[in-house]
């Protein structure tokens, strides 16, 4: 391995997630996300199948605020994948613990009426395995799922695969405009990019349209070409 | 699911003709199974490949448009519209070939082919919101090139875009007056300048900077040393799309409107430009910035919806021909100098030629390129390589912009029509003293010519040898007048036929061979009769009746003929690009009204007449 290679932030991430493997007891929830192989470096952004994720929370603050729901969409080969779209409504009266969850199987109508986070948590990881997590400031789902971690597993920070849309605006507006104040809201960016705009918001409307957008930015990205997702996911990385 | 479930995707598709008459539940199940793709600008979407799976697409956001293989506009698509249907229809198999490309970013949403037909099969009344779909999207897709709101932009009246706001100042005020008048009292970029109450001439503030600020020019003399002399002016009732017109045709930026000699307001380019649509009229100033053969290759659709534009608009023939040979001209004058910037500078002086109609300035829909290099005399065998390679990138490139590449080969890509000037004159020389069939033929091609690019004066001294040589053999007009006359206009159209006069009967009538030429042909004899160097056809008349040679009545006559025609061929043109066809010189007599009938007869009678004429007058008796 080059020496670079060394040094990008994937392979940075492939070896905390190895040590992370190794020192803890990896729940059942996760394992099968955390196990999964990280994509090569030279792999090509189109051939891989992302996650992309939002969260409506009661706040911004993990330690106090509640998840209220989730809403995440698939993508394809370069296509948004609908018949993928899920959305979870979790409700807070009910004490459920960790384990029931992972026996429970979810019904649509239990998620019509609310699941308890622990269900929720599980149904989400159980659709990760060899999937690529996305989201716009993807800061805030991470902070959460961490919080959960460290709470419920008493697990550190968990080595996790994001890509954010966020941050990928940040490095295409900072590569234009160093002076400006660029607004990197999920409406404003995607106003840039000519995508409609959506009046109705949850966390699946939201998760979508930070599909379209990351179709878009990597559109943008590859100028034609097909890129790596090596180079996608550097230019993810929080400046 | 909850009912909840993307509630935006739902809501856009429920307000989509055919899906608005599906119940809400069948809708959800339906945007249970769309794709959403994501395409940018110049990229294309496939509907011909057999591997994937067959799609309907509806376009969410952005604007796409079909091509036919041949590069024929099919349609412009956006926000709600739908493509990829034509499976519905197992009458219409000509999808296959169609390409959709983006001509803005878009987001597509996809429908599984299967996922309709299994719904069909469920439920068949479905299917037919859905067919007849398909045949009203296939005819009324035909003609949204451009959308009815855009085109009313160009039917408008002058009146109802242009501003107020004019200052109006006599050309003995000075130059320092009329900025006041223009920037403290008036507020405007333009002044309007009379002299004896007639209007003779315009000052905008772009004048001032160029001709008084940037020549130190002393700002308390009179307005009229640096004025624009008897400018263009359009009245309040002109169409919008004439003023556009003549902007792009004398690339002026502002017109005054004029009533009965009173100026009322001031159309500019930015009262034009304040909708974005109408900037599609600006196509030159496009093609101008354009850095490559592929960024020229996407403004085709603009210069069709141009010239769509213009013949709906019922522009007069002459106006259409020659906006359409100025977009023909900066098309080509952006490859050369694209080229250039590629190989640099040319070795030694040449001119760029255009001939036939383009020539002429009576560039149309099947225009194919006519063209030619002359080069300096002193040019080397070295050089010659520079200058092929220049024909070639040129030609091929007008012929990826839809300028077929001509039949013939009279192009300058073709060694024998890219030659010094000394050459040329022996062409010409030789031509006029044999003009035997072959030679007749080129002739006919290079008799009118016109410079697009590099020095004019090739061009000049080409015309005087001809004129000589021609003055020279008393019998090559009496050839000509042969020639140009073996061909006679078809008598008339009986029966869905078109009898000509030698009695044989044709399905469709050639317009081009059987009226327009004959016409062109006339006039080019008249011009090189009186010795005109005018090129179009319309000034070649006006010049031969100046001359005395052609009598008032005959001049009308051959006149309205001739605009009848033209505007007859244009309209032919334009129905067979609505349908999505290539446009042809072929018209089907059934499609013809009384009233067309009678004046083809008409047309028809008055070029036999004056067939007649010429070979009395001119002939080789």
């Amino acid at each position: 391995m080059a020496i670079l290679d060394y040094f990008h932030p994937l392979s940075t991430l492939k070896r905390q997630r190895e040590t992370f493997n190794k020192q803890h007891q990896i729940p059942h929830t996760i394992a099968g996300c955390l196990g999964q192989a990280l994509p090569a470096l030279d792999s090509l952004c189109a051939e891989l199948t992302y996650v992309v994720l939002d969260i409506e929370t009661t706040g911004f603050n993990p330690t106090q605020d509640e998840i209220l729901s989730l809403g995440w969409v698939t993508i394809t080969q370069n296509q948004i994948d609908l018949a993928t779209s899920q959305h979870v409504y979790i409700k807070h009266c009910d004490k459920v613990k960790p384990e029931s969850a992972v026996i429970n199987h979810i019904t649509p109508k239990m998620l019509a009426n609310g699941v308890t986070v622990d269900e929720a948590m599980h149904y989400f990881f159980s659709h990760l395995a060899d999937k690529v997590l996305v989201a716009h400031g993807s800061v805030i789902e991470a902070g959460f799922f961490n919080h959960y971690a460290r709470k419920h597993w008493q697990l550190p920070t968990l080595p996790l695969l994001w890509i954010d849309t966020l941050c990928l605006e940040k490095h295409f507006s900072t590569a234009i405009d160093h002076y400006n104040d660029v607004d990197l809201t999920l409406g404003g960016t995607r106003k840039r990019y000519g995508l409609p705009e959506y009046n109705s918001h949850n966390a699946l409307v939201d998760a979508l349209a930070a599909a379209e957008l990351l179709l878009a930015q990597q559109k943008r990205l590859s100028r034609g070409s097909k890129d790596s997702f090596g180079r996608l996911y550097r230019l993810s990385q929080r400046k | 699911m909850d009912d909840s479930l993307l509630p935006n995707v739902i809501q856009f598709i429920s307000q989509i003709d055919p899906f608005d008459k599906l119940p809400k539940n069948v809708l959800r199940e339906l945007a249970q199974v769309i794709k959403i793709i994501y395409v940018s600008q110049g990229e294309s979407v496939d509907l011909t490949s057999d591997q994937q799976e067959k799609h309907l697409y509806i376009v969410r956001s952005g604007a796409m448009e079909q091509r036919k293989k041949n590069g024929v506009l099919r349609a412009r698509l956006e926000t709600e519209d739908l493509f990829g249907f034509t499976f519905l229809d197992s009458d219409v198999d000509d999808d296959q070939g169609y390409q959709a490309i983006a001509i803005e970013h878009c987001l597509l949403y996809l429908i599984p082919h299967s996922a309709l037909q299994s719904l069909f099969n469920k439920t068949p009344e479905y299917a037919e919101h859905f067919a007849s779909q398909a045949q009203v999207r296939l005819n009324s897709a035909l003609d949204v090139v451009w959308s009815n709101r855009e085109k009313g932009l160009f039917i408008r009246k002058v009146s109802d875009v242009a501003s107020g706001r004019v200052a109006v100042v006599t050309s003995d005020m000075s130059i320092q007056a009329v900025a006041h008048e223009m920037r403290m009292i008036k507020r405007t970029s333009c002044a309007v300048i009379y002299e004896n109450d007639l209007i003779v001439g315009l000052i905008t503030d772009r004048d001032m900077t160029k001709r008084v600020i940037a020549e130190a020019y002393p700002i308390d003399k009179p307005i009229k040393d640096v004025m624009t002399s008897s400018p263009l002016i359009v009245s309040p009732d002109d169409l919008v799309l004439h003023a556009a017109s003549l902007m792009m045709q004398y690339n002026v930026r502002n017109l005054p409107v004029v009533e009965n000699n009173r100026v009322i307001g001031l159309l500019t380019t930015s009262h034009l430009v304040q909708n974005h649509r109408m900037q599609a009229i600006f196509l030159i100033e496009k093609i101008k910035y354009a850095v490559s053969v592929k960024e020229l290759v996407l403004l085709t659709p603009e210069r069709q919806a141009i010239f769509e534009a213009l013949v709906e608009g019922k522009v007069i023939p002459e106006t259409i021909g020659k906006v359409m040979s100025m977009i023909f001209d900066a098309y080509t004058r952006r490859l050369i100098c694209i080229m250039i910037d590629q190989l640099g500078e040319p070795p030694c002086e040449f001119a760029w030629i255009v001939a036939g109609s383009h020539a002429r300035n009576e560039v149309h829909s099947l225009t194919d390129q006519d063209s030619a290099i002359v080069l300096a005399d002193n040019v080397t065998a070295n050089d010659r390589i520079y200058f092929k390679h220049l024909a070639d990138f040129v030609t091929q490139g007008l012929d990826r912009c839809d300028y077929p590449l001509c039949t013939g080969n009279y192009m300058a890509s073709t060694d024998k029509w890219c030659q010094p000037l000394n050459m040329w004159q022996q062409y010409y020389k030789k031509w006029v003293a044999n003009p035997e069939y072959e030679r007749l033929l080129n002739i006919s091609v290079f008799l009118e010519i016109r410079t697009v690019f590099g020095n004019a004066n090739f061009e000049q001294l080409l015309r005087q040898s001809l004129h000589s040589h021609i003055l020279a053999n008393k019998e090559f007009l009496g050839i000509l007048v042969k020639d140009a006359t073996r061909t006679n206009p078809p008598l008339g159209i009986f029966n869905s036929l078109v009898l000509e006069k030698g009695g044989e009967n044709k399905k469709t009538l050639n317009i081009k061979k059987y009226a327009i030429n004959l016409i062109i042909d006339l006039a080019r004899i008249y011009a090189l009769a009186v010795g005109s160097d005018a090129l179009h056809t319309e000034a070649r008349f006006e010049a031969a009746n100046k001359a005395g040679v052609l009598s008032d009545d005959a001049f009308k006559n051959i006149m309205g003929s001739y605009r009848f025609i033209l505007t007859f061929r244009f309209g032919h043109q334009l129905a067979a690009l609505k349908e999505g066809k290539l446009p042809d010189n072929h018209i089907n007599p059934d499609t013809f009204g009384s009233f067309e009938r009678k004046h083809l007869k008409d047309a028809f009678r008055i070029i036999a007449d004056q067939q007649d004429a010429a070979k009395l007058r001119f002939g080789s008796h």
